[in-house]
């Protein structure tokens, strides 16, 4: 019995990183956390559709566009999943997405709906699974903008580790304690040294004050402008008000923690068919172009037509699954 | 929140506080101005009523914020909001501000445009939805049915749509069309608005029962998808929902053709309804809609493109945009109104040169598919030369009276003509007099191009033959009817790229002379050059009695930019060839559309220049 010891110890082990790295399937609404692989990749689709491709664990072919997916067509999680931690049992849909901690389910998002639960949150909250709700308003309170303009791209900045502990004191304060004091959150910011990075859904115009579009990024620490519609898309496009002429929003977002610009990745709202031609479902590089086609995102779930538009990204640190694997067999060589 | 008449009145109690005596007169006069008036719905600033009228046939707004280089909005600002209401020929009809007013909102905060369905201008009726939630706590949200008349201002929450779905939540409002009859319509609008939000919301059954008793309804679609039910289909965010019946008038797979795999869970995907419009009789065969999402497959379509229930794209997102000049062809497509009911003496341009209006580009005046001739005929990004037909839908014979047709030169590509000259050339007509008898009558428009509308004409509708001799370039044309009582019914242009310019042509032979001879078994070699604006093709070939055949392959246009070729060698060896009298001819054909017909067959189209060469190919000596 004892010599079998080492060997069943390594099979636990082997069983619990084979669990970590998602091999196993993806969570369902019971799951403590998310598949690994979504700490890389995370999307939603504008539209809903049916997989013809890896079937969902839950049997259901039916791909919501609240659903949040992941590389190889994997479902990081149903929009139940996401928004059951507040008593919601109806899809809400998915719009703005940063997966913050897949071990801890630790997601932040925002809906396309408001909630069903009266005064609960709206489609331009920011929600957290943990249980935060951070109200638009309060996003917006160092822009001087008293009114919600909805929530379509969301990237967090800063050490993970101090985002997690600004989410979880952030996950006890009540909703109205943010809109009574506005200026809470860019404080909280500040003493985290943290920052969110986000896009609205409408544009802010007022006479005698600057102003942003719903394509710009937006610092909801600094209430600054991090990266106009313009500086997000090459010099060939003709973005930004006035100067070139077109808003082509933001509808996705997602960056390195480390905030660096270069590492942008976002999605717009409407097409281009100059040069760089893209659609309003490729994920593009900063200044740059397209990087990934909307097609090369959803192909594998081999879906009856080829665009299915993107309306929200996370994406993260690869997980170095190869090297892992390659440490664990040489445990197990050991062995 | 006081209506601006309450404002109004108050203001009149605070002056008057203030000096009674001295301004109680005026402000009384004021006041029953402004009451006899009416209150306006929208702002009337030079931009209000007289520009919602434009809108009163068709109605649009953009998904995005884009700057005009176009027609410059009335206020100024050349920025337009994806919250602005635009018309034919890019006229803002309303800003986003105009139609919020009254609803006690800054003139600074812009919501956004999601659903439109102008009822009827004169009471400046316009039902809606935004994209964003007011800012004033509990007004009215995102998917909240919202109502702007002179009459008032009402607010139908979402969950009373939703209510005979059983859907108990707000799901989005996206697309919006109200069925039935218009004067019931406006009588359950004007019911509407004196019913508080908070009634609705505690009796959300009241919208069905009110909808059946005046036997109209409300047609939309929603920006979520809602849960599955027993007791009510579930719908997805592309089917379009009745509100009055709790049922999907047209699932997302009955929007499309059957190459599309629309519709979950058969086909495949949910492509949205986005914007939608039908007639009020609720024709679906009229049904004209956008989505939420592109098709790359066939028929392909954007997000931003008029589609017609099961036919595809009848006007791109580019054709409805274009007269903006904007920096960027394609700004989406988030909401559409369009009245289908024709005013007795609604005027509108049918045919151009044989060719549905439909089927030449809005912004390039070139027409492509089939002709509406007999018989038919195909355009390639044709332009039209020579005498132009121009047909116009036949009004009502009893309530209009005389028409005219115009016509305006672009001063460049991009600008649209700001003047209009009227056809002023006789011409003769055939007219049908019961129960046999055609007569050719000679047609006079006076100076200002005005004609008797002839009821008993046999050409299908208000025709006028335009003779463009000598015109080359991109002109608009326009239809006005004039009503018995004097009041003017103006069309919508439509563009048209005039070319009455010969195709340039050019043969020479390097070494034969003019009516020299050839001797079989020599190479002729020379050069040609083969060019038009328009070009469509040439070709270059020997002809005899005896042998005939190309000295070059057909060379077709490969698009719109192509105009042809200069100087290409080409080599013709003639061994073998019977001796005898031949030519070398090259043709060179444009794409023109000219006399309303496609002259020439393949490969030839339209305007063509010929060049020949003849001489004797004798047996050597």
């Amino acid at each position: 019995m004892r010599k079998f010891i080492p060997h069943i110890a390594v099979g636990l082990m082997l069983a619990f990183m084979l669990a970590f790295l998602g091999l196993l399937g993806p969570a369902t609404g019971q799951s403590p956390q998310l598949p690994s692989a979504c700490a890389e990749l995370a999307f939603s689709t504008e539209e809903d559709f049916v997989t013809r491709g890896p079937a969902p664990p839950d049997g259901n072919l039916v791909i919501s566009d609240g659903d949040l997916l992941g590389p190889n067509c994997i479902i990081c999680a149903r929009n139940l999943d996401l928004v059951g931690r507040f008593d919601v049992r109806v899809d809400l849909g998915l719009d703005a997405v940063d997966v913050i901690d897949v071990g801890s389910y630790l997601v932040a998002f925002s809906t396309e709906l408001d909630s069903p639960n009266s005064g609960q949150f709206t489609a331009g909250d920011l929600l957290v699974t943990n249980g935060t709700i951070i109200p638009n308003r309060a996003l917006l309170a160092p822009f001087q903008v008293p009114y919600d303009l909805g929530l379509d791209g969301l990237q967090f900045i800063g050490d993970a580790r101090s985002i997690r502990a600004f989410l979880a004191e952030a996950s006890k304060i009540p909703r109205e304690e943010w809109l009574r004091n506005l200026g809470r959150l860019a404080g909280m910011l500040r003493q985290y040294n943290i920052d969110i990075w986000f896009s609205t859904e409408g544009s802010l115009s007022i006479v005698g004050r600057p102003g942003f579009l719903d394509g710009d990024l937006l610092s909801a620490r600094d209430g600054v402008i991090v990266a106009t519609n313009s500086a997000l898309l090459p010099a060939s496009v003709p973005a930004g008000i006035p100067e070139r002429g077109v808003d082509y929003g933001l509808d996705a977002i997602a960056c390195d923690r480390s905030g660096n610009r270069q590492s942008i990745q976002f999605s717009t709202e409407i097409l281009y068919r100059g040069q760089p031609a893209f659609t309003d479902g490729d994920l593009l590089r900063y200044g740059n172009g397209v990087g990934r086609t909307n097609e090369e995102l959803v192909r594998c779930f081999e879906p009856r037509a080829g665009f299915l538009g993107l309306d929200a990204i996370s994406i993260g640190q690869r997980v170095e699954r190869e090297t892992y694997l390659q440490l664990l067999l040489k445990l197990f060589r050991r062995r | 929140m006081p209506t601006s008449q309450q404002a109004h009145l108050i203001l009149v109690s605070r002056k008057g506080r203030v000096k009674m005596k001295k301004l109680a007169t005026i402000l009384a006069l004021i006041a029953i101005v402004s009451i006899t008036l009416g209150v306006p719905a929208l702002p009337i600033s030079g931009q209000g009523q007289s520009n919602l009228t434009a809108c009163s046939e068709f109605a649009f707004s953009t998904e995005e914020d884009f700057v005009t280089q176009g027609p410059t909005p009335p206020d100024g600002n050349p920025v337009i909001s994806d919250g602005d209401l635009l018309g034919p020929g890019c006229v803002v009809c309303a800003r986003n501000r105009e139609l919020l007013y009254g609803f006690d909102i800054s003139q600074n905060i812009d919501l956004g445009l999601d659903a439109v369905d102008v009822l009827d201008v004169q009471r400046q009726m316009v039902v809606f939805s935004t994209e964003l939630d007011s800012p004033n706590t509990g007004q009215f949200t995102a998917g909240d049915l919202i109502i702007t008349s002179t009459g008032g201002r009402g607010v139908i929450p979402n969950i009373a749509l939703m209510h005979r779905f059983g859907i108990r939540y707000d799901i989005g409002l996206d697309g919006l069309q109200f069925i039935g009859s218009i004067q019931q319509i406006i009588a359950f609008v004007e019911e509407a608005i004196r019913i508080p939000r908070g009634n609705w919301v505690q009796n959300p059954a009241l919208l069905s029962d009110m909808l059946r008793r005046r036997s109209i309804d409300i047609w939309f679609s929603t920006e979520g998808t809602g849960p599955a039910s027993a007791a009510a289909p579930q719908v997805f965010d592309g089917d379009l929902l009745s509100a009055r019946d709790g049922t999907i008038v047209v699932s997302n797979g009955g929007l499309f053709p059957a190459s599309v795999p629309a519709g979950i869970p058969n086909n495949g995907v949910d492509f949205g309804l986005d914007a939608v419009a039908t007639d009020r009789a609720g024709n679906l065969q009229l049904l004209l809609f956008s989505t939420e999402i592109l098709f790359s497959g066939t028929p392909g379509f954007t997000d931003g493109d008029v589609l017609q229930l099961g036919n595809g794209v009848v006007k791109t997102n580019e054709d409805l945009v274009g007269c903006f000049e904007p920096k960027a062809r394609f700004l989406g497509l988030d909401a559409l109104s369009i009245s289908v009911e024709r005013p007795a003496c609604g005027a509108a341009i049918i045919r151009v040169g044989g060719m549905p209006a439909g089927q030449i580009g809005a912004t390039t005046g070139l027409a492509n598919g089939l002709s509406s001739t007999t018989p038919p005929f195909e355009a390639h990004d044709s332009p039209f030369g020579g005498w132009v037909e121009i047909l116009g839908l036949m009004p009502s014979c009893t309530e209009c009276s005389h028409f005219k047709v115009e016509y305006g030169l672009w001063p460049n590509p991009t600008t649209p003509p700001s003047t209009w000259l009227p056809l002023t050339d006789p011409f003769q007509e055939w007219r049908f007099i019961w129960p046999g008898l055609f007569v050719l009558v000679n047609r006079v428009p006076d100076a200002n191009g005005w004609l008797s509308i002839l009821c008993n004409s046999t050409m299908g509708g208000l025709y006028y033959p335009w003779n463009t001799s000598g015109k080359n370039g991109k002109y608009s044309i326009r239809l006005t009817i004039r009503e018995t009582g004097g009041t003017e019914h103006v069309s919508m242009p439509v563009v048209v790229m005039l070319d009455n310019t010969a195709p340039t042509a050019s043969l020479t032979l390097d070494t034969v002379p003019i009516c020299g001879d050839v001797t079989i078994g020599d190479v002729v070699t020379g050069k040609i050059t083969g060019t038009d604006l328009h070009f469509y093709s040439y070709r270059l070939r020997y002809e005899s009695s005896l042998a005939s055949g190309d000295i070059l392959p057909v060379r077709k246009y490969t698009s719109v930019s192509d105009t042809g070729d200069t100087n290409v060698a080409f080599s013709w060896n003639t061994t073998g060839l019977p001796a005898c009298g031949y030519r070398i001819i090259l043709e060179v054909w444009d794409r023109t559309i000219v006399n309303n017909q496609r002259i020439w067959g393949e490969p030839g189209f339209g305007w063509r220049t010929p060049l020949q060469i003849y001489f004797c190919l004798e047996a050597a000596q």
